[in-house]
């Protein structure tokens, strides 16, 4: 069961991630929040949150349902891949599966676009992927920094 | 875990994402259950930080500003600092008013209505691949998919996808944008097809003798079912012969869709044939035809 202090916390980051998702296009803000669920290794938390983010990624993006579930699945299952070779709650290893993420981003935003008919702007894509990558492991740090607040919830 | 077993599982979900995706393709289920929810949290959530800025905007200038003021102890200095401020608002608010007055002076065609709408954002998320806009409008509040977009410029595009409260334009610059539209002057029709953001409109099928000017404005011809007749589009930029037997014809749309705030809707008339807006990318045109005498019928 949840405290009240990690529903606000979920809450804001969603708001938050929901509101720089609307300054800055193309780049997912709930990510990290997601990465963040899958390390607390709650598993009923993990399931909700997956389930909301997925939910506002697929509902407010342009194209068919699809292509969040793809990077939303692949997330734990790289994380659990990692999890047997690295220190999962490291900075490196965040950078490494940001990085498996970004490539995700790029391959499945190409195929989603061959598969709807879509225009694919490869280099537009290309800089989100790269923008993305470089920007997920210090928003998970400072995500991370903040959960602290939340004393059930610590890392 | 034995590498047959992992090979399995990577099978078995893919073969559950196609089946979830195809399905999705028939039916649109996924779609509408994110519309409803997703897009709706992000709309809310938009629309509640637009709100507390407008408070927070509305309290800074009537009541926290005066406090600083108060601290200053020259009389004359903290009165000329709240008028100033005062002025400010009130042009920011004239502002407001001028455009919404010009909105409401817009023509409306015959047996449509039109309803106004608050911009929230323009492309948001991951999957923005589209060129969109996000609107405080749903379809329970006149933002139906297919549902014509303007502002008092000119057309924006149309509603792609909505939610009871948040809806998703499709603008006239994204690649997948067809409109029908006929020149002011010369009347020479075509079919105006978006070019991407930041880039020109190409006017396609217009003859080779056809007597269209530069600067030409062009409006919506009505003809498409999509658009009501005679919203301005764009204007035409350039005319040149090629050796396809029809004019390389380049225009430019006349809004700025980076500055917009606030649009109208036109909600058609009952029983109007009405295109759904994803078919621009996901539909075939046989299957478009062939739905096309089911969706003519008369609504009951």
């Amino acid at each position: 069961m949840m405290n009240w202090r990690n529903l606000l916390w979920w809450a804001l980051y969603t708001c938050i991630g929901i509101s720089l998702q609307a300054v800055l296009p193309g780049l997912d803000f709930l990510l990290p929040g997601l990465i963040l669920a899958i390390q607390e290794r709650k598993k009923n938390q993990f399931l909700w949150v997956a389930v909301l983010f997925l939910l506002i990624q697929e509902g407010s993006g342009s194209m068919m349902f699809g292509s969040t579930l793809v990077s939303y699945t692949l997330a734990p299952a790289l994380f659990y891949v990692g999890y047997s070779l690295f220190e999962v709650d490291s900075f490196p290893f965040i950078g490494l599966l940001s990085l498996c993420l970004g490539v995700v981003h790029y391959v499945t935003t190409a195929l989603m676009s061959s598969l709807q008919d879509i225009p694919f702007h490869a280099p537009l894509v290309m800089d989100e992927s790269v923008i993305q990558t470089l920007m997920t492991p210090f928003l998970w740090r400072l995500a991370q920094f903040t959960r602290r607040f939340c004393h059930e919830t610590r890392v | 875990m034995s590498t047959r077993r992992i090979i399995i599982a990577i099978v078995l979900a893919l073969l559950v994402f196609l089946g979830i995706y195809t399905w999705n393709q028939r039916t649109g289920q996924w779609d509408r259950l994110a519309a409803n929810s997703g897009l709706e949290i992000s709309g809310g959530v938009l629309r509640a930080l637009h709100g507390v800025g407008d408070s927070v905007s509305a309290l800074w200038n009537r009541y926290v500003a005066l406090i600083d003021v108060q601290e200053e102890n020259d009389l004359l200095r903290r009165e000329v600092a709240r008028l100033n401020q005062e002025l400010v608002a009130g042009r920011e608010e004239q502002a407001e008013l001028e455009r919404l007055r010009a909105l409401l002076r817009l023509e409306v065609p015959q047996g449509w209505s039109v309803v106004g709408a608050r911009v929230l954002a323009s492309r948001i998320g991951p999957n923005a691949s589209l060129e969109t806009l996000l609107l405080a409008r749903g379809y329970l509040d006149g933002a139906a998919p297919g549902t014509a977009v303007a502002s008092r410029e000119g057309l924006v595009g149309r509603v792609y996808k909505a939610g009871p409260g948040t809806s998703m334009v499709l603008l006239l610059s994204d690649v997948g944008s067809r409109v029908a539209v006929v020149a002011s002057r010369s009347r020479v029709q075509g079919i105006l097809a978006g070019g991407g953001a930041g880039r020109h409109m190409e006017l396609r099928f217009v003859n080779q003798n056809a007597p269209l000017e530069e600067g030409e404005l062009l409006l919506t011809s009505g003809l498409d079912a999509a658009y009501p007749k005679g919203i301005p589009v764009a204007r035409v930029l350039s005319v040149k012969a090629s050796p396809s037997p029809t004019l390389e014809v380049m225009a430019e749309p006349l809004v700025h869709f980076g500055a917009l705030e606030e649009v109208l809707l036109y909600e058609r008339p009952t029983g109007f044939f009405m295109p759904e807006a994803g078919d621009v990318y996901v539909r075939s045109p046989r299957d478009i035809v062939s739905e096309a005498p089911r969706l003519m019928e008369p609504a009951e």
